[in-house]
């Protein structure tokens, strides 16, 4: 058999990998500058010699008074109009995080899984309603949603998780259901035959073997609720996560001041979780989730 | 025969609890959060608040004349959110779409240390836009790296490009191509990978181009995940916004119809633009999507998988 190792790109093709790595490596030089630069931030003896910085346009240039004393600032340095600190708010920021993706991804691989492998009435009925549900272009629901957590008491509370139990719908629905469908039900007939009920065939043979799917999806999942800053506006604005507390002391600090290194410092911190997450998983991310529920 | 063997367990009570105990507190999650939710949206629309003190509200259409008289006069902002809410469409379908297919192609063909430019051009989707937003404000505005190099070579730049009316939209525009590039390297990655590596074998024996393998064998291949985002996609095309809350939050002509929505649902929309207001807009533009995405859908030839 022929291997791919073995066909070597023509003279022409190398040309447009050449230039096409030159594009992408200056690109990437661009968005590694963005960290760069934020160090030399962060790293700024204080807020006078910050603003100075400004006024001589040298903001991209190493402190002569270099510190890295603002990473520990920072943790004392935010606070918001509510009380709430660094500390806290990554405190929101992994019960949020963490507690969504549980509730969403346990709940979505067990209807995924129900839809999939099982026959009975109304099982159209539902995967056409996710479908439907992901197509239909249903704009402006915000206020409605605003008023209903309101009402319930949905909002600046951890009972914001009852939300995560909403999951039929969504991107995670087609890789589940893409993933369960390549699973072989002899398993669950072998199971069966050796005395297994539904649930064990669920949680100790079906759940396992989509765990490196349902493992991608929770650190994909993970980081996208740990950045989400949109939504805590409106309904976490009390109880902000990491990501939009930066966000409001940054705001704030336009008109009241406050230790910008600190803010940045904090910044730095606050990007670490999902950066580390993505660099140690980045292979499984990468290869493991394929979208297939609907096909052409 | 796996069939038969499905409908066996179809009838067996333990199926049944099963089904049960998993399928209920999502449907009834769904009932609540979706139908209920939306379901109230849609008579939020015809409900005009008095303003009394008593919140109360008497029902017409009102907001819907509102709205068609926004449409009909020039003066008025919506027609400029809507464009602005087109050109993030555009900008997110047919600019960041293509440009992010093209990446992961060379990242999958193994382009010279691909694993590092998979995980530096990935790096903005992973930190929150607050942060990614907030460095690329400081290195464009007041002090940065751009003011900079502009005295050194002399050239002048805008005292500002977030808050300028005549930059606002294209910085924000800017930002949203080149901050996400990677958004979509996971999908397109992931169904690249999957691809039998003989296909693409057979292909360059036959002296194939980078060109016509990305568009006449790769393509093809993943088209279920392309054209799926494709269709979602055009599903968002009165949804498309940019980050204008990190940037000049609308208040310098990047407003949009879905930041607009969102800005009212915060308290900051200006006086006469009430949730009910919000709404009305919301239904006529979910109608008014209707169509388009299933043009798309015909257009795209995606079907459903059962």
């Amino acid at each position: 058999m022929l291997r791919r190792e073995s066909i070597k790109r023509s003279k022409g093709e190398r040309v447009v990998f050449t230039v096409a790595f030159i594009l992408l490596a200056i690109y990437a030089c661009f968005i590694l500058y963005h960290f760069y630069f934020l160090l030399q931030l962060a790293t700024k003896g204080d807020t006078v010699e910050y603003n100075n910085a400004i006024d001589t346009k040298t903001l991209a240039t190493w402190s002569s008074n270099f510190t890295l004393r603002n990473f520990v600032l920072a943790f004392d340095a935010f606070s918001d109009d509510y009380g709430n600190t660094f500390i806290s708010m990554t405190f929101n920021s992994l019960w949020f995080s963490i507690g969504s993706e549980v509730i969403v991804l346990l709940l979505q691989s067990a209807v995924t899984y129900a839809i999939c492998k099982y026959e009975f009435r109304g099982r159209m009925l539902l995967y056409n309603l996710v479908l439907v549900r992901m197509m239909v272009p249903i704009v402006g629901t915000m206020p409605s949603a605003y008023r209903v957590y309101s009402k319930f008491g949905l909002t600046n509370s951890p009972l914001i998780l009852l939300t995560a139990t909403d999951c039929l719908g969504g991107g995670n629905f087609l890789i589940l259901y893409a993933f369960f469908k390549g699973i072989s039900w002899e398993y669950a007939e072998a199971a069966f035959i050796d005395g297994a009920n539904h649930f064990d065939v669920f949680f100790r043979i079906m759940l396992r073997m989509a765990l490196p799917a349902i493992s991608v999806l929770f650190i994909t999942g993970f980081i996208s609720r740990w950045n989400e800053y949109i939504n805590i506006s409106l309904y976490m604005h009390e109880m902000p996560t990491l990501s939009y507390g930066l966000y409001v002391y940054e705001q704030n600090m336009k008109y009241a001041g406050g230790n910008m290194p600190a803010y940045f410092a904090g910044v730095c911190i606050a990007a670490i979780p999902c950066i580390t997450l993505f660099i140690i998983f980045q292979n499984s991310i990468m290869q493991t989730v394929h979208l297939g529920g609907i096909k052409g | 025969m796996e069939n038969t063997n499905i409908n066996k367990k179809k009838k067996d009570m333990g199926a049944t609890v099963f089904l049960v105990t998993v399928l209920t507190l999502p449907i009834i999650a769904f009932l609540f959060f979706y139908v209920y939710i939306n379901f109230n949206s849609i008579l939020m629309a015809f409900q005009v608040p008095l303003y009394d003190g008593r919140g109360g509200y008497k029902w017409g259409l009102d907001n819907f004349a509102k709205v068609l008289k926004q449409f009909t006069n020039t003066e008025e902002n919506l027609l400029v959110y809507l464009r602005n809410t087109f050109l993030f469409f555009v900008q997110d379908t047919f600019i960041n779409l293509p440009l992010s297919l093209i990446i992961c192609y060379f990242i999958y063909k193994k382009i010279a240390c691909h694993k590092l430019l998979r995980v530096v051009i990935y790096l903005p989707i992973i930190i929150t836009s607050t942060i990614f937003a907030t460095l690329f404000k400081g290195m464009i505005e007041a002090g940065g790296p751009l003011r900079a190099i502009a005295d050194k070579f002399g050239f002048s730049v805008p005292g500002s490009y977030v808050f300028n009316e005549q930059h606002a939209l294209k910085t924000v525009l800017f930002y949203s191509i080149y901050a996400n590039l990677g958004a979509r390297f996971i999908l397109f990655g992931g169904a690249m990978n999957a691809i039998d590596p003989n296909v693409i074998d057979a292909g360059k024996i036959d002296g194939v181009g980078p060109w016509r393998e990305l568009v006449s064998i790769i393509m093809p291949i993943i088209w279920p995940t392309l054209g799926t985002m494709v269709l979602l996609a055009s599903a968002g095309v009165f949804t498309a916004s940019g980050p204008s809350l990190l940037f000049d939050k609308g208040e310098y002509g990047s407003m949009t119809i879905s930041y607009w929505i969102y800005d009212i649902t915060a308290g900051s929309g200006s006086s006469g633009e009430s949730h009910e207001l919000a709404s009305a807009i919301g239904l006529i533009f979910t109608i008014l999507g209707l169509p388009i995405v299933f043009i798309v859908k015909k257009l795209t030839g995606i079907t459903e998988d059962k």
